[in-house]
């Protein structure tokens, strides 16, 4: 008897406890695994060329969220690395995969051709675009979203390296720059972040 | 007087087999795990893998070679703050222990790469060390 109460004690301690801590976390506002923007920063608008010829214009993507990259097709490890962590991210909203654009803008516009760009980057999705322009085009929207980038001469058979910010921009459907993941971050991670802004905007 | 001569003989016998075994299973430089990213003809690439030294004493990788492109360096990437530089690396020290070669870190890169890497290919390439001499790798290109 005894026995029997104190079970029914301890269930009900239980079912109290957890529906508090349901409460408690459904209560907490989301905590973004990237840098959040806080209040989000309008981005510059700008128009480059694609490898079809056709102009790509960010404030056309509007509706859409944007992942913007900087990088250079001969770099063979940081580089791929992300894009392919872009592809998975990508891969995992599912059906609002539709919803996110990710972009390459070179930081090596000597080497990097249109369609050489376009290969490279289709390779880890076919949706991906990768955009260079002319160096005065480019330096500006270098340094619009404050990229870093420079030139390293190297004595190998690289020729050079290119030393470059290796953040990727989250511009939200507004234009707006609302989030950045940092090199490293776990594609589940990046997923997680552009399906809340995918559901709260 | 046999017996004890016998016996002699087979304690030698024990002994140098023992310090074979030893040899054989201590005294090597392991190398695992080697991968390589899908890549484009033309384009780089990078090879990735890991070594275990367990020889005693550190060794240094002092080249790397392949056929499967134009130029093979060995490279480190690693940030400085925001920014990511990659670095040619003429020799990398090998130390007792575990030295990995992974995404964001240490890598041999592929220069020029003659034809496009698809998963699933394979291909050979040659690192060598200040001790341990030639290593001949066989490289598995699959996706991360
Ligand atoms: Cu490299």
């Amino acid at each position: 008897m005894t026995r029997k109460l104190f079970r029914q004690i301890v269930n009900g301690l239980i079912i109290v406890l957890v529906v508090f801590a349901g409460f408690y976390f459904l209560a907490q506002p989301y905590a973004f695994q990237g840098s959040l923007i806080e209040p989000p920063l309008p981005t510059a608008d700008f128009s480059l060329k694609q490898a079809d010829g056709k102009n790509f214009r960010l404030s056309d993507q509007q509706g859409k969220l944007v992942l913007l990259y900087f990088g250079y097709t001969f770099c063979p490890d940081v580089c791929p690395t992300t894009l392919y962590d872009l592809a998975r991210a990508k891969e995992r909203l599912g059906e609002n995969a539709s919803e996110i654009q990710v972009l390459m803008i070179t930081v090596d516009p000597e080497r990097d051709a249109p369609d050489q760009l376009e290969k490279y980057v289709t390779t880890f999705d076919p949706s991906f675009i990768g955009l260079t322009g002319d160096i005065t085009e480019l330096e500006s929207i270098w340094s619009d979203f404050g990229v870093y980038r420079k030139k390293n001469e190297t004595n190998g058979a690289s020729g050079y390296l290119v030393d470059h910010t290796s953040r990727v921009y989250v511009i939200d459907r507004n234009g707006n720059l609302r989030l950045t993941f940092p090199f490293g971050m776990e594609f589940e991670a990046m997923a997680d972040d552009l399906a809340y802004l995918l559901d709260s905007e | 007087m046999m017996k004890s001569s016998l016996l002699f003989i087979l304690t030698i016998l024990v002994l140098i087999l023992a310090a074979c075994g030893a040899s054989a299973g201590n005294d090597s430089l392991e190398i695992s795990d080697v991968w390589a990213r899908p890549g484009l003809a033309d384009g780089n690439g990078a090879v990735y893998f890991l070594i275990d030294n367990s020889t005693g004493e550190e060794d240094t990788l002092i080249s790397a070679s392949s056929d499967i492109a134009q130029a093979v360096e060995i490279h480190i990437s690693m940030m400085d703050g925001e920014v990511m530089q990659m670095k040619p690396q003429h020799e990398v020290s090998i130390p007792v222990g575990k030295t990995e070669f992974k995404p964001g870190g240490l890598h041999v890169m592929l220069i020029g790469l003659h034809d496009d890497l698809n998963t699933g290919d394979n291909f050979q390439i040659t690192l060598k060390f200040q001790t341990a001499g030639e290593e001949i790798l066989e490289v598995t290109v699959k996706k991360p």
